[in-house]
């Protein structure tokens, strides 16, 4: 099945019956049309109006479920295997999950993750398989009720990963979702959901990336996690959507009393990207989030983060690096608030942009919200530039203006790339000298 | 094509200021007491400058003759205009409900005291230009919109206000630092934005001294171009500096003492010679 265009009810029940879902989530589904078309689209997500839905392919099935890459068919398998994912997965992934277009038509979850107990699943299987466990999180931590975008997202998701890690369970290696939009004009609406039991912690990482196409396509995700009581969770994302790509992506995290959260998040593709990681922190509660992002020509990147600090000693650390080339424009927007009874939250905020041409752009727009008097805040952010005498410097050392330029941001983002792991930070490097060596010549 | 707001629709960001409240005063026509201006005439506000309903709104356009303007609104809300020009020292003092839009050129500095609410302000101040600001009281908003070398201090206190200033920099520089004061019940927001242009620097500063209430600080800076000398800004706890106090303290200061001596330097730092013409001290603050 694909269906172009249209919004409305009859595709939405035609998903849901597809999926055989139960009746709840077709409600949920419904009601969150009903909310779609309500709600007011938001101002300020800059080239939304160019997102003309009617005109985008909003679902389409894809009749494969794979467990090895061979019972892949050739088309989707030469994508996977153009990104190296059969190779990773053999050498440090615990389990992979990859989605093509709306549909996961490849899922392994290692024997390892059985035998602990660990689900990983695709979603729609983890609603008719644990219907009441998908239940008790579904659609809580980002309701869609939050914007117009998220209410879409409800009533047309399909695809996305569900993970659950039950008590005291560690998992010492990363599992990984990888996402790919295969043609243009489509929209992609995947549902992640990953619930970390009591005590229990894992390491997520999420993929996406796409060929190049004459048109664009929209990505309008969500992650949901939830992290229970003493448990942890890394969120790691690389994002490399060909520049054709519109992405949007919603993600939060609730965590309880002790927990805490890491998400990274690295932006290198998509035409305009909007991706905001927020996290609810409750009692002696801790979120890090580390984003970094490149906006090349034409390019509009926005990140930042949200964190509510809700609970007594919770602490939150924001670090984010945007760099600018070409007339590209980063934006980080980013919200910290902290309630009235957080007594002795913490947080720290830093924000550093690099531009490297003078038609480069960078806006900061943080809001810090502030309730609780015994609070500590700090939030700092610098502007830095690509200076003549720095090009002079290295050009004399030998390197061209590409190298150069490519090896300044590789050092500004040193230390955030750290954050990635292994196998994908070395990618991001070829990726960065790729970048810049395609940007200029 | 839609219009992009760069600042955002949402509803937290529309709870900030109370709009409704001075849509209501703005219904009941006031009286206004100005004093350090002259020549008087009616024109119809500029439908920019207010609401939708307002459109016909009758506003008094004024000149400023004097380097003490002194402006007292009642009852309802006045409209009114002032042009000007700083040379030297300028006192605005703003009472009461009333609804003051002004145009300031030159060179010097003004210090601005806003007290009372509802209260709406928004001036276009251009040139080299000092600006201390003492805004206290219940539901004010007041709006700079700044072209020039600016350096603006300030001191939010009491009540719930609301302060957006808007700075465009090009081969110049600006400076901004605003202490936000809140106890509870109040609620008070800080929101500047730097506008940096080839060859502008700016530096922008929140500083939160936080004894209950709401604070909120928006920091917010937009780089056109690489070819900018320096652009940052901050938000920062108001934590008096413990090397500071022990120094004092090692002079026979007793930590009372030292804390408020620190204080008031900071408070000087801020508001300069408005400080004394407003009685504020480190002493009123914590009474």
């Amino acid at each position: 099945m694909r269906t172009v265009g249209k919004v409305e009810r009859s595709l939405v029940e035609e998903i849901s019956r597809k999926k055989g879902e139960p009746e709840w989530m077709r409600q949920l589904r419904l009601q969150s049309l009903e909310l779609f078309e309500k709600m007011r689209d938001p101002v300020w997500i800059k080239g939304i109006d160019e997102v003309d839905l009617d005109k985008l392919v909003l679902y389409e099935d894809v009749e494969v479920r794979a467990d090895k890459w061979e019972e892949l068919p050739d088309e989707i398998r030469r994508f996977y295997e153009e990104l190296n994912l059969p190779e990773m997965e053999k050498k440090f992934l615990a389990g992979l999950s990859t989605s093509f277009d709306s549909e996961i038509v490849y899922s392994r979850a290692k024997e390892m993750l059985e035998e602990r107990g660990v689900i990983m699943l695709p979603m729609e299987e983890a609603v008719r398989r644990y219907p009441e466990m998908v239940r008790k999180y579904f659609g809580r931590v980002f309701p869609p009720a939050t914007h117009k975008y998220a209410a879409l997202h409800y009533a047309l998701w399909s695809g996305g990963v569900f993970v659950y890690v039950p008590k005291n369970v560690k998992i010492e290696f990363p599992v990984e979702a990888f996402f790919l939009i295969s043609s243009e004009m489509f929209a992609q609406f995947e549902h992640s959901l990953i619930v970390v039991d009591e005590g229990a912690s894992i390491h997520f990482i999420e993929g996406c990336s796409s060929p190049q196409f004459r048109k664009f396509s929209f990505h309008d995700g969500v992650v949901e996690a939830y992290v229970h009581k003493n448990a942890h969770l890394k969120f790691t994302t690389v994002q490399n959507w060909s520049r054709d790509i519109i992405n949007f992506n919603n993600k939060r995290a609730i965590v309880e009393e002790n927990g805490s959260v890491e998400w990274v998040e690295g932006a290198f593709g998509s035409k305009a990207s909007f991706v905001y990681p927020s996290v609810t922190l409750q009692k002696n509660a801790r979120a890090r989030v580390t984003n970094f992002s490149i906006s090349h020509q034409g390019e509009w990147k926005e990140s930042g983060s949200k964190v509510f600090h809700l609970g007594e000693g919770s602490r939150s650390t924001v670090i984010s690096k945007t760099i600018s080339t070409g007339d590209g424009v980063s934006v980080y927007r980013g919200l910290l608030r902290i309630n009235k009874g957080a007594k002795h939250a913490f947080s720290a905020i830093s924000c550093d942009s690099l531009l490297m041409d003078e038609e480069s752009k960078t806006f900061t727009y943080p809001h810090n919200q502030i309730e609780e008097e015994t609070a500590r805040v700090s939030y700092e952010a610098t502007t830095s530039f690509l200076t003549e005498e720095q090009m002079f410097y290295m050009n004399s050392r030998g390197l061209d203006e590409d190298a150069a330029k490519a090896m300044i941001a590789l050092g500004f983002l040193s230390d955030v790339v750290a954050e990635l792991p292994p196998e994908y930070s070395a990618v991001f490097r070829k990726v960065l000298e790729y970048d810049f060596r395609g940007s200029v010549g | 094509m839609k219009e992009y707001l760069p600042y955002g629709d949402s509803p937290t960001i529309r709870s900030y200021t109370r709009w409704e409240v001075f849509e209501e005063a703005a219904k009941r026509e006031g009286s206004a007491k100005v004093s350090g201006v002259e020549e008087s005439r009616e024109d119809l506000l500029p439908p920019h400058l207010w609401f939708d309903n307002l459109h016909n709104q009758k506003v008094s356009t004024f000149r400023i003759t004097d380097n003490k303007v002194s402006i007292e609104g009642k009852d309802g809300m006045s409209f009114l205009h002032l042009k000007g020009r700083v040379e030297g020292t300028l006192l605005i003092e703003e009472k009461g409900n009333v609804s003051v839009t002004g145009e300031l050129k030159g060179r010097g500095t003004v210090l601005h005291v806003v007290e009372g609410g509802p209260h709406y302000s928004r001036w276009n101040i251009e040139g080299d230009i000092n600006i201390r600001t003492l805004v206290k009281g219940e539901d004010i908003y007041l709006r700079y919109e700044t072209r020039g070398n600016i350096d603006a201090r300030g001191v939010s206190l009491e009540g719930r206000s609301d302060i957006n200033h808007e700075l465009h920099v090009e081969n110049g520089e600006v400076f901004t630092s605003h202490l936000l004061i809140g106890r509870e019940g109040d609620f008070l927001v800080y929101r500047p934005v730097a506008k940096v242009y080839r060859g502008g620097k700016s530096h922008l500063e929140a500083l939160l001294l936080k004894r209950g209430g709401f604070v909120v600080g928006v920091p917010s800076v937009e780089v056109y171009t690489s070819d900018v000398r320096a652009a940052s800004h901050s938000v920062k706890d108001l934590v008096l500096s413990e090397e500071q106090l022990f120094y004092l303290r090692s002079r026979g200061f007793s930590p009372e003492e030292a804390e408020r001596y620190l204080m008031d330097s900071l408070l000087q730092f801020l508001l300069g010679d408005l400080k004394d013409r407003v009685h504020l001290s480190a002493r009123s603050i914590s009474e």
